[in-house]
């Protein structure tokens, strides 16, 4: 691909030439709202994770160190909560990956009429807001006066109590996730298979590929920015997932479906250990990135061989 | 010579038929919660939760008056949080848009040893847990004596925002070939001219998508406009969990008021449907 | 209006971006006129510029800033209609303007957290439930210096006779160690005791106990029933018929499992409703009050003087036990109730799922059931029958209270504002928001009771007699702890003992980081030596 070999030679020519600017300058303005956010929280979360600080009782406040990050994983439901929530993750975002990269391609190439109302439909999910989203949920897995219930006495299946029980309720926990952000990935894929240009998958066509040979050969490898981009939102978001526990189990049948930023959450808002709520929140993000940062270079290095292969055509 | 012919054509049919149907159950299973949450919003307050359900109901519109004129179950009338939550997500959705789709051209067009580096700084600031983040925030906020005005919202869902936004329109940005802007800038257009006029408009899909979902986000975002708001600036979602009471889920008027404040959202993603339909027509025509 | 402009300008700039991306097109055409291709050239440029001016230029239309005294209060949960309306009258009498900001109580509690951690002078007065109170309370003015003080104080208005005595003691703290077991194990009885007067504050004085609020809105257990299937012969004689005595709302536990059972259709075919009772079963902390209320009824107390737990002696096993037995064993109760909280049981007796439910405030029924002659009836929750006959019943209960920022700057006015709200002349005026109030003779006021005298009387009752929480700093941490275990226990995961025996070391442990054995001066592992590691 052509864009490929021009950022190659640029790359090489600017070894030897003053460091480029413009990118900085132009980034200036997102920085600059970025740091003022960033600045002031973070000196705040790295002072107050070495200290064991509670604002309601300022009179125990005393520096402890690396107290906080010892106490961490020490504790059972903090190692509990890990590996729940690394669980939770793969699960819902491999599901709402995959349901979302096969609708697209579905939509965008089977679907010729009412692909805009699939759309505008699939949109509507995103919008509307997590509290009554959650509270709608929650009342379809009742026990007792839940919809699902209803429907599998119908059928005359027995009826569950989905949030009663910790796997059935983890499920339910991921079934709304994906529920609501499969349409996420679905639109984003979508506007990014609009963009793709068509001479490459007319030139296949007429080479004689099959359809399948097409989607895989042609077609995701011109996707894979946008697939990384959304499979690296998707995954962080997914680490920080906290309104649906919040509204549907409140961290469910004894602890069972108590995420990590619930945790954050449980430790920082109820019990108002902030210390050790920010100890926890820099667990995670050191996780996060050095996730993220393998996830990019891995990615990467395929996309820059298969564009590689592509370029030498 | 029937048979082959029935069959080719069935082979032609089959594959789409099932994609019709796919689609359908997919759509059926995305819209159903939201149209029970919407058909509640019509049913008398014990009608909601009937078993069997009530499919047929005569509709009544006494949540949607409740609330409009301000008597329901809600701490504050309905009008102005609305206005509020237009200004701040407006706000920062089309901050977020112009800081982070200029940092995204840059890093995209100009490549560079710290780049990389540049493009993980302002991923990071996505990872941190908003929760850890409140009391910090609350207190710089409030030592600038910005609490309870709009900008205490705009710059945290902007800087939230922008990381999304650099990242989403540098994948778009890398598709788009360099020569069309360096043919525009051999007749005689500007750099910034060129990215106005020529790769905008060309990602508009991506910059519609991108922007729909900052604008969800801002919208329906909690907890920082529940810790930095007081009176004069509340947005509509802190209103919500008014309607979770102790004497039980006020399920008309809750669901009444979660679609009012949704209508805004959903009639601006019809407005600019449009636009992305419009930049499927550019791509084919070059 | 400027509103208005604003959203023309932007209307505008988005008419104008319509027109950009074809000419952006097509810059080359010939056949343009001159001021299209100028327009053209600028139109995108010129959008944007619009459109960043005006989003930065509209956040500057800040609404209006309150003024007067402010006021950070609940929602529905300690009756916002009411303070609403009397800060209103409050107004037109003092000229002093009340703005209230009200949230449900989990974002009003982490509002009131955020502005505490930032020490803000904003809110004037605050309201505070029990279980945030030890934590709240070094941060409130102590109340003693109004009350105590000849100049501020009126004591008509305070009234303290007036009050349901041991409301008092929820919000009494020592200042030095704002945590306490039940109030019957530490605190003087004359803080929770009849007579309560202005002596009494100044016993509290000199003891060097602090008074950090004043009582407004208990709320209290109360068991409701389907007073129309109770007063239907036929069910009256087939009850005497089965179970030898005669159908009455339940005093003791035994008559609940057995009334419970009559109404319940697996085990009665010929129930009018299919489950007898319900209870609010899920991991909250609508648990932890229910079980604590079993728990209390057969004479448990969760927490020693010495603050170490004993709630799981074999008695607090015992009540345990039955709590769970009534979902798992007597099958009396929905198992769904596993999830459920003070909102689910709501709807399960107004729905006429069930025929007896307890709940903290007024239930109301379906009025489609009201239309066939439902009845709803109230009473007090069953408890322990006890050799002599009594029974002791010990419904768990809490209060708001009104509270003063000490960081605030407004203090004696604020006083007035709450001395005046929660006297008891104006909280007769609420009476039609069915107000819960802690004076006792709101509920022998005629005006009342003539409302909803068959709530009141029990209601009333239930508060002379019940039983609050132990008050701690570290209260959210205990409360779910025990929440997690016993519902650990209702699903079936361990062993009632076992739920029980674990949470009592680590709520030793939560307790000696907290530092209050230290302060007492207590060996936690005499009384709990399992718990030692």
């Amino acid at each position: 691909m052509s864009v490929v070999t021009t950022t190659v030679d640029v790359t090489r020519r600017v070894r030897r030439e003053p460091l480029e600017w413009r990118p900085l300058l132009l980034s200036l303005p997102a920085i600059a709202i970025l740091l003022v956010m960033v600045l002031y929280p973070t000196i705040f979360a790295v002072w107050t994770a070495l200290h064991q600080y509670n604002p309601m009782l300022p009179d125990m406040d005393r520096f402890i160190g690396l107290g906080n990050f010892e106490h961490a994983f020490g504790d059972r439901i903090f190692l509990d909560t890990v590996l729940r929530t690394a669980v939770f993750v793969v699960v819902a975002v491999t599901v709402e990956f995959v349901l979302g990269l096969g609708l697209a391609i579905v939509v965008f190439y089977l679907i010729a009429h009412g692909s805009t109302l699939v759309r505008l439909a699939l949109t509507i999910p995103m919008i509307m807001p997590p509290i009554a989203i959650g509270l709608v949920w929650r009342w379809l897995f009742d026990g007792q006066f839940g919809l699902i219930n209803y429907a599998m006495k119908l059928i005359g299946l027995p009826p569950q109590i989905w949030l009663g029980n910790t796997t059935t309720a983890m499920g339910a926990v991921i079934m709304v996730e994906v529920w609501q952000w499969m349409p996420f990935v679905f639109l984003c894929l979508y506007a990014g298979l609009a963009s793709l240009p068509s001479e490459p998958i007319q030139a296949a066509r007429v080479d004689g590929a099959g359809p399948f040979q097409l989607l895989w050969y042609v077609v995701l490898p011109m996707l894979k920015p946008i697939i990384l981009v959304v499979l690296l939102f998707r995954i962080i978001d997914c680490m920080r997932v906290f309104d649906i526990v919040y509204v549907l189990t409140e961290g469910g049948p004894s602890n069972g479906t108590v995420v990590y930023p619930f945790l954050i959450y449980m430790q920082g808002f109820r019990y108002f250990n902030v210390g050790y709520a920010a100890a926890l929140s820099w667990i995670l993000v050191v996780f996060v990135s050095i996730l993220a940062g393998t996830l990019i270079r891995m990615l990467l290095k395929s996309s820059a061989a298969v564009a590689k292969a592509g370029g030498g055509e | 010579m029937k048979r082959e012919i029935s069959y080719a054509h069935m082979r032609r049919i089959a594959p789409k038929a099932a994609a019709y149907v796919v689609v359908l159950a997919f759509v059926i299973f995305e819209v159903f919660p939201v149209y029970w949450m919407i058909s509640t919003s019509f049913k008398s307050r014990w009608d909601a939760f009937r078993l069997p359900p009530v499919w047929f109901f005569k509709p009544t519109l006494e949540h949607y008056f409740t609330i409009l004129s301000g008597k329901g179950w809600s701490s504050t009338p309905i009008t102005p949080l609305l206005i509020n939550s237009i200004i701040v997500a407006g706000s920062s959705s089309v901050l977020a848009l112009l800081c982070g789709s200029l940092g995204a051209y840059g890093l995209s067009r100009f490549p560079t040893r710290y780049g990389k580096h540049l493009a993980m700084w302002i991923l990071s600031t996505r990872m941190f847990p908003p929760v850890a983040v409140a009391i910090p925030v609350f207190l710089m906020m409030s030592n600038l004596g910005l609490i309870d005005t709009y900008w205490a919202l705009i710059i945290p869902y902007s800087a939230f925002n922008i990381s999304f936004v650099v990242w989403m329109m540098r994948s778009f940005f890398d598709q788009i070939p360099v020569e069309l802007e360096q043919a525009a800038m051999i007749d005689g257009c500007s750099r910034l001219g060129a990215f106005f006029r020529i790769v905008l408009p060309l990602t508009l899909p991506g910059l519609v998508a991108t922007g729909v979902f900052v604008l969800i986000f801002s919208w329906n975002e909690f907890l920082f406009a529940l810790i930095l708001t007081r009176t004069a600036a509340k947005t509509a979602p802190v209103a919500i969990a008014d309607f979770v009471t102790l004497y039980g889920i006020q399920w008309g008027q809750l669901t009444a008021y979660a679609t009012l404040i949704s209508a805004p959202i959903i009639i601006l993603g019809l407005l600019f449907q449009r636009y992305i339909v419009k930049g499927l027509t550019l791509g084919a025509v070059q | 209006m400027n509103i208005l402009l604003n959203f023309l300008r932007t209307f505008l700039c988005l008419s104008s971006c319509v027109v950009g991306p074809d000419d952006a097109a097509e810059p080359t055409r010939t056949g343009k006129t001159k001021n299209h291709r100028v327009w053209g050239k600028f139109s995108w440029p010129t959008s944007f510029l619009v459109l960043g001016a005006t989003t930065l230029w509209a956040p500057s239309l800040r609404a209006e800033e309150p003024k007067q005294l402010n006021m950070l209060y609940v929602g529905v949960e300690s009756n916002i209609d009411s303070v609403r309306d009397g800060a209103k009258r409050y107004e037109e009498k003092t000229g002093v303007h009340i703005n209230i900001d009200s949230y449900p109580q989990t974002e009003w509690r982490e509002r009131m957290f955020t502005e505490i951690a930032a020490k803000s002078p904003h809110y004037d007065v605050w309201i505070v439930d029990v279980p945030e109170g030890a934590l709240v309370a070094n941060h409130s003015v102590n109340l003693l210096d109004f009350i105590l003080n000849p100049k501020v104080v009126d004591p008509k208005l305070i009234s303290p006779e007036t009050f349901i005595p041991r409301l008092m003691v929820q919000s009494t703290y020592d200042p030095k160690h704002p945590w306490n077991p039940p109030m019957e194990l530490q605190m003087p009885s004359y803080t929770w005791q009849a007579p309560i007067t202005m002596e009494t504050f100044g016993k509290m004085k000199k003891d060097g106990l602090g008074f950090y609020g004043i009582p407004f809105h208990p709320n209290v257990l109360v068991m409701a029933y389907r007073k129309d299937y109770f007063n239907n012969p036929d069910y009256k004689a087939a009850f005497k018929a089965k179970y030898g005595y005669d159908l009455i709302p339940p005093e003791d536990w035994k008559q609940f499992v057995d009334v419970c059972s009559f109404f319940t259709k697996s085990i009665n075919p010929n129930s009018p409703t299919e489950y007898g009772c319900t209870l609010m079963a899920k991991k909250h902390e609508s648990l932890y009050c229910d079980w604590r209320t079993w728990l209390a009824s057969f004479g448990v107390f969760e927490i020693g003087t010495d603050m170490v737990p004993s709630f799981n002696s074999e008695k607090g096993v015992q009540a345990t036990q039955f709590y769970k037995d009534l979902m798992d064993k007597y099958k009396v109760v929905p198992q769904a109730a596993k999830t459920w909280t003070w909102d689910e049981v709501t709807t399960a007796f107004g729905s006429g799922l069930t025929a007896i439910a307890m709940n903290y405030h007024r239930m109301l029924l379906d009025p489609a059931i009201e239309q066939k002659g439902g009845q709803a009836g109230f009473a007090m929750v069953p408890g322990e029958r006890q050799a002599d006959g009594s029974v002791r019943r010990a419904p768990h209960y809490g209060t708001y209270y009104l509270s003063l920022n000490k960081y605030a700057n407004h203090q004696e006015p604020a006083y007035k504002f709450i001395e005046w709200l929660s006297s008891p002349d104006v909280q007769l005026t609420f009476a039609k928001y069915q107000f819960h109030s802690s004076r006792r003779d709101y509920y022998q006021d005629p005006a009342v009771l003539s409302k909803w005298p068959e709530y009141w009387k029990p209601f009333e009752e239930s508060l002379e007699i019940g039983n609050s929480r132990p008050r701690l700093t570290v209260f959210r941490q205990y409360s779910e702890t025990i929440q997690a275990e016993v519902s650990s226990a209702l699903g079936g995961n361990k062993t009632v003992k076992q739920a029980l025996d674990d949470p009592a070391c680590e709520v030793i442990d939560l307790f000696k980081q907290a530092g209050y054995y230290d302060a007492l001066h207590v060996d936690p592992y005499v009384k709990q030596p399992q718990c030692k590691h």
